[in-house]
């Protein structure tokens, strides 16, 4: 089934917000509850915060890149899917410029 | 800098373009970085603006659609990614050097309009910071009303006093000498006139006055 | 029903058309629902707004000139700057957008008016009014003080206890219900109201920058309305929310006030962007080049401008990791500019450009706005941000934003589109040194105030230290404004002289190939005699040659019928003409809700809170007359819309323009309920004073009690449009349905006033508002039922046209939703409230 509607434009920026939204959101929550504090033995060292946010972060780069593909398949065709196709992966490279940070930055400093 | 064409245009008791600490240095380092980086952005946009009227042929060879992927989105990103980076590192290299809280604590707390410091002994002066060179200090940040901002240009960055939260800066002045702090977030009609003076003195002579502070301290400073 | 409509002679045809379209004259010009009317009254009032924020502009250098002008106090300098950017920002951009945009729209769309032409006149009103407002309060001397973010706890009673900060919350909001609206009227508009054979592929540039903005500002507004009523709340009923030692958090207004403001500055700058879309390929003799990248960078920005608002608080104390986020989004968001800026250079490059006026302007943008682009991704960088912040290099930058990216296209705009308004051609006398004198003036005033500020200037001082050595920069900033203005002066007696003497032209001075130039110029008020079918992208037609064959009513709907003001609705994408818009006629109802909108601010701004009450109920009952004589009582069937094609009036088809208002409307509320479950969230998670003493625990009997009501509610609704469009009567349902939402809204009320103790904390007073809001809604649930069933019995309804019922279907369902969210809300933040969910 191929889904007709404009609001297609605005699905792979949708997951950047998305992400935007649970992340920022966690990151304050973790800080609260000092989760960047608590080590994680089986991940070597890495702090609950850390790994919970990379975790979030990678799933919604997941989505981005399913929606991608998805949107591939139809990318020849009419004017909203190359657009959409496009906007997708505009938003995918968005999510890594703005939220590759996750893996660097300190989280609650 | 060679930015700067006569001299005396960029100082000031209160200039971010003569900083005397590694952390308002980086800031200014990056400040320069990026002026002489978006001149010639704007120098290479408005050639290609130029271009486009006096030899559009140079373009049309170029092609149209490789202008604005190039010019609009290749080019960019790739300096936008390095002005970034870079960003990123100076921030976290400012962490790194405030990781362990600093041996003196100095409390700001900030009222309309005026901005009281204590040290620790129960010194108080008002309106006039003494820090001591060559060393870390926080300054612990809290507001008793609204909301003001403590800005010592030539030291650091800014950070906001807020109600009912508890803000940490860290300063390292190089050298003892005199310099000007200002309140920057709009508090009122004593906004303007909330300033500070800064006196960054040798270790020595620190305790020394912190000690004859001491006897003054119920008159409050000035 | 009248017979088949016979083709009349142009001349014939005018007459008809204006008979139904024209504004009435004399004092029945209030009456006036037309878009190019109101348009032209939006950008009038706009300019004058300018004018008064000029002038307080002027003010302001006087002040700085010297670090000893002792022009005015500081209190006066309090009001005079936070009046300048709230003038330019609410009074000034905004509406002369909506201005420029309800002119333009429906002429660009090949539609004879907007979707919904009385909203487009309520609009106005309450922007005139809220803007009278803060007008008058200013002369009165009470205008507002704080600055134009009005951030508490300055804003608050405590250390605002006269009445400017109410002023500011209650005008600002007034305003912004003209912004509300007009954001759902673009929409709307683009979306359906266009040209047959306007696919969203053949769509003018400007439509989709519009349709960008208009989306923008419907998801940007909510947050600041929220966060207004909620410092209203606090500041008249004592409700902490922002009250530090109350568990409320003066960040939550912060957070509130820039997920509106950031947005703003794009929601301005896109408009104008879409008119240098519209100019550039004018003047280069080529169409657009780069339209498909233009509308990806367009949603890429929509996207990226929501995600970047904590610039403005890079120094309240926030993790880095947080900052980084902002600060990359904030760069980021360069890309889609400099996407835009490229494809005008390569127009540029691909046609033959030609020099006339405009351009000269467009010069100018081009020179101040990269400016200010470069310095707004070097304010993005953390650690500088923080040396800069609140400087007047903030102030440097923003200007060189505004009025690079807004003022100055807006002026080639002027100059490109008033031949449409005047049907004159320029002078071009006085334009080219108005233009020098405002461009070498700004410079003089903002280019080194990037250097007062890395100096040390904060901005908003009446006064700044000696020993800082500001004093020549200042002078020489204050120099450079009066040179401004002079070039003001000189733009203004421009456009005047040429409204007056201009040279008159027949059509189409410009040679432009977009639709708004095929119609006679000055506009007549029905715009297109008859409608054409598009068949080439917006900005590939032949406007001359089309334009003599609309007025001959060689298109759709050349003719009239019934006293009928008609026009065409699209399928969204395809552009398949899909019903016949029948539009409202000249009304003075807008007139009157705006009037009693206004006494209900008033009455809020007296503090007469009963009073008030009684002018909501009012304004209720004014919007609902506006219903009257809508819609048909016997089914119409498919007419004819000429050549050779037929369309149901909209009334009888699925998706017509009011039902994608609802939709939109719904929209827009949830952006509001979901910031004040935000707030609920955030002040739980970084606010002091944690936890409350007295938790807001919901009684769970009558929580599901109200839950099974909302859900009733809903099923009543849709099963009332199931009956109907079966054949059956609706009324019982409609009937229980009113009563389900009525029963609901009651025990919304009961939980309401048994949150105990609502002034001592901010998590008792945010439950609150979640229970009266949720409980407004059920309460308006039941109005809309109410408003069915009355439909039904004064015989407006049929299984056709069901549409009453299916715009109520919309609101139950998401009453019943967002009820239920609220309800689970109320627990979670009680539970987060008790020692169960406090953090550590
Ligand atoms: C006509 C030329 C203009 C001049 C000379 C001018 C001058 C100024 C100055 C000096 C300030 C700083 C006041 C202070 O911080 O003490 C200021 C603030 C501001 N201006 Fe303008 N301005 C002009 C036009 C505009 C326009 C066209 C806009 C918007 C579309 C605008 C929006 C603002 C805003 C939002 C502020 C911040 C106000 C605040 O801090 O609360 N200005 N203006
Ligand atoms: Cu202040
Ligand atoms: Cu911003």
């Amino acid at each position: 089934m191929r889904p007709r509607s404009i609001l297609l434009l605005g699905a792979g920026f949708t997951i950047w917000a998305s992400a935007f939204v649970a992340l920022y959101a966690m990151l304050s929550v973790g800080c609260r509850f000092g989760w960047h504090e608590v080590a994680l033995e089986g991940a070597g060292g890495l702090s609950l915060q850390r790994l919970q946010l990379v975790a979030i972060f990678l799933v919604h780069l997941a989505a981005g890149v399913a929606l991608v593909a998805l949107l591939r398949r139809w990318k020849d065709r009419g004017f909203l899917y190359p657009l959409a196709y496009v906007a997708a992966i505009a938003a995918l490279s968005a999510s890594v410029f703005s939220f590759g940070a996750v893996f660097f930055l300190s989280t609650c400093a | 800098m060679a930015g700067c064409l006569v001299l005396s245009a960029c100082s000031g008791p209160l200039s971010v373009l003569e900083p005397e600490s590694a952390s308002a240095r980086n800031a200014t380092t990056l400040w320069w970085v990026m002026a002489y980086a978006g001149t010639g952005i704007f120098m290479a946009t408005a050639s290609v603006l130029v271009l486009a009227v006096v030899r559009p042929s140079w373009l049309r060879a170029f092609g149209e659609a490789r202008l604005i992927l190039w010019g609009g989105l290749v080019i960019p990103l790739v300096l936008l990614a390095g002005l970034v980076a870079a960003a990123f590192a100076l921030g976290e290299r400012g962490i790194a050097a405030a990781r362990e809280p600093a041996a003196l604590r100095i409390e700001a707390v900030a009222r309309q309009w005026i901005w009281q410091f204590r040290y620790p002994g129960g010194h108080v002066t008002t309106n006039l910071l003494h820090l001591p060179a060559g060393r870390d200090v926080d300054i612990v940040l809290t507001s008793e009303d609204v909301i003001h901002s403590f800005w010592v240009p030539r030291l650091a960055g800014k950070l906001d006093a807020i109600p009912g939260h508890t803000n940490i800066l860290r300063l390292h002045a190089d050298r003892a000498g005199k310099y000007g702090g200002v309140c920057t977030e709009y508090c009122g009609i004593g906004h303007a006139p909330m300033r500070f003076d800064v006196e960054v003195h040798e270790e020595e002579a620190f305790r020394r006055i912190l000690a004859s502070e001491a006897a003054t301290a119920g008159e409050g400073g000035e | 029903m009248s017979a088949r409509p016979t083709r009349q002679t142009p001349l014939r045809l005018h007459r008809e058309l204006a008979a139904l379209w024209d504004t009435p004259a004399g004092w029945r010009r209030l009456s006036a629902v037309n878009h190019t009317v109101l348009g032209k009254r939006f950008i009038l009032a706009a300019f004058f707004f300018f004018a008064v924020g000029g002038l307080l502009a002027m003010l302001i250098r006087v002040q700085l000139a010297t670090s000893s002008t002792a022009f005015v106090g500081p209190e006066a300098y309090g009001q005079i700057f936070t009046m300048h950017g709230t003038v330019m920002m609410f009074l000034f951009a905004i509406p002369m957008f909506e201005g420029f945009a309800i002119y333009l729209l429906p002429k660009l769309l090949g539609a004879r008016d907007l979707a919904f032409p009385r909203l487009t006149a309520y609009g106005f009103w309450c922007y005139i009014f809220g803007a009278s407002i803060l007008l008058l309060a200013m002369v009165a001397g009470v205008a507002p003080d704080s600055g134009w973010f009005m951030y508490t706890p300055l804003s608050s009673s405590t250390y605002s206890p006269g009445i400017n900060a109410d002023v500011w919350l209650l005008g600002i909001t007034f305003v912004e219900i003209s912004a509300l609206s007009a954001a759902i009227e673009i929409t709307v508009s683009v979306l359906k109201v266009r040209a047959p054979g306007m696919s969203l592929a053949r769509m003018p540039i400007m439509a989709w920058y519009l349709l960008v903005t208009a989306l923008m500002m419907l998801f940007g507004f909510p947050p600041l309305i929220l966060g207004s009523i909620l410092l209203e709340l606090e500041r008249a009923a004592d409700l902490p929310f922002f009250d530090p030692l109350r568990g409320g958090d003066s960040l939550l207004w912060q957070h509130l006030f820039w997920l509106f403001g950031h947005p703003e500055v794009y929601i301005i700058f896109l408009p104008a962007a879409g008119a240098i879309s519209m100019m550039i390929p004018t003047f280069a003799r080529h169409e657009l080049i780069g339209y498909r990248a233009i509308i990806v960078a367009l949603i890429a920005m929509a996207f990226l401008s929501f995600g970047l608002w904590v610039h403005h608080m890079f120094t309240v104390g926030i993790p880095h990791l947080a900052l980084a986020f902002f600060s990359a989004a904030s760069g980021l968001v360069a890309i889609p500019t400099a996407v835009q800026i490229f494809a005008w250079i390569a127009t540029l490059a691909a046609g033959r450009p030609r020099f006339d006026v405009p351009m000269l302007y467009l010069g100018g943008f081009f020179f101040i706005f990269v400016i200010g682009g470069l310095t707004g991704v070097m304010l993005a960088m953390v650690p500088f941000n923080w040396q800069a912040h609140d400087t007047h290099f903030v102030v440097a930058h923003l200007h060189y934003v505004l009025v690079g990216g807004f003022v100055f296209p807006m002026m080639a705009a002027a100059y490109y589109w008033l031949p449409h308004f005047t049907g004159r051609r320029a002078e071009h006398r006085l334009s080219k040194p108005a233009f020098w004198a405002i461009f070498l003036g700004f410079n003089l005033t903002f280019f080194h105030m990037h250097l007062t500020g890395l100096r040390g200037m904060p901005r908003r001082v009446d006064t700044y230290p000696v020993e800082a050595r500001l004093d020549w920069l200042n002078l020489l900033s204050s120099v450079g404004s009066f040179v401004m203005i002079i070039g003001f002066a000189l733009f203004v007696i421009d456009l005047v002289v040429q409204m007056r003497f201009g040279q008159r032209f027949r059509r189409n001075p410009w040679a432009a190939r977009t639709l708004e130039w095929a119609m006679p110029t000055p506009p007549t008020s029905y715009a297109f005699a008859s409608l054409p079918h598009i068949t080439e992208r917006g900005d590939r037609l032949a406007p001359d040659a089309e334009g003599a064959r609309l007025a001959g009513g060689h298109g759709y709907l050349g003719f009239t019928r019934n006293g009928w003001m008609e026009t065409l609705g699209v399928d969204m994408t395809s552009g398949r003409p899909d019903q016949l818009i029948v539009l409202p006629r000249q009304s003075f109802l807008p007139l009157w809700s705006g009037l009693l909108t206004a006494a209900f601010v008033l009455c809020l701004l007296a503090k007469l809170y009963w009073l008030s009450l009684f002018a909501f109920a009012a304004i209720v009952v004014s919007l609902l007359a506006w219903t009257g004589g809508t819609g048909a009582r016997q089914d119409t069937g498919a007419l004819p819309i000429g050549k050779g094609a037929s369309a149901r009036p909209h009334w009888e088809t699925a998706t017509p323009p009011s039902w994608w208002a609802m939709v939109l409307a719904c929209a827009a509320e949830a952006t509001l309920f979901s910031s004040l479950l935000f707030g609920g969230l955030f002040l739980w998670l970084v606010a002091p004073a944690w936890p409350p003493p007295q938790p807001a625990m919901p009684d769970p009997l009558l929580a599901a009690a109200c839950l099974v009501l909302m859900l009733l509610a809903a099923l009543l609704g849709r099963d009332a449009v199931r009956a109907l469009t079966r054949g059956g009567p609706p009324a019982l349902r409609l009937a229980l349905c009113a009563g389900a939402h009525g029963g609901a809204a009651l025990l919304f009320a009961l939980m309401a006033a048994s949150v105990p103790v609502p002034t001592t904390h901010a998590h008792n007073a945010t439950a609150l508002v979640l229970f009266a809001l949720c409980g407004l809604r059920a309460g308006f649930g039941a109005l809309l039922a109410g408003y069915g069933l009355w439909r039904e019995r004064a015989g407006y309804l049929s299984p056709v046209r069901s549409l009453d019922l299916r715009i109520g279907r919309i609101w139950h369902d998401y009453a019943a939703a967002t009820g239920i969210v609220g309800i689970g809300a109320a627990f979670v933040f009680a539970w987060l409230a008790s020692s169960a969910g406090a953090a550590p």
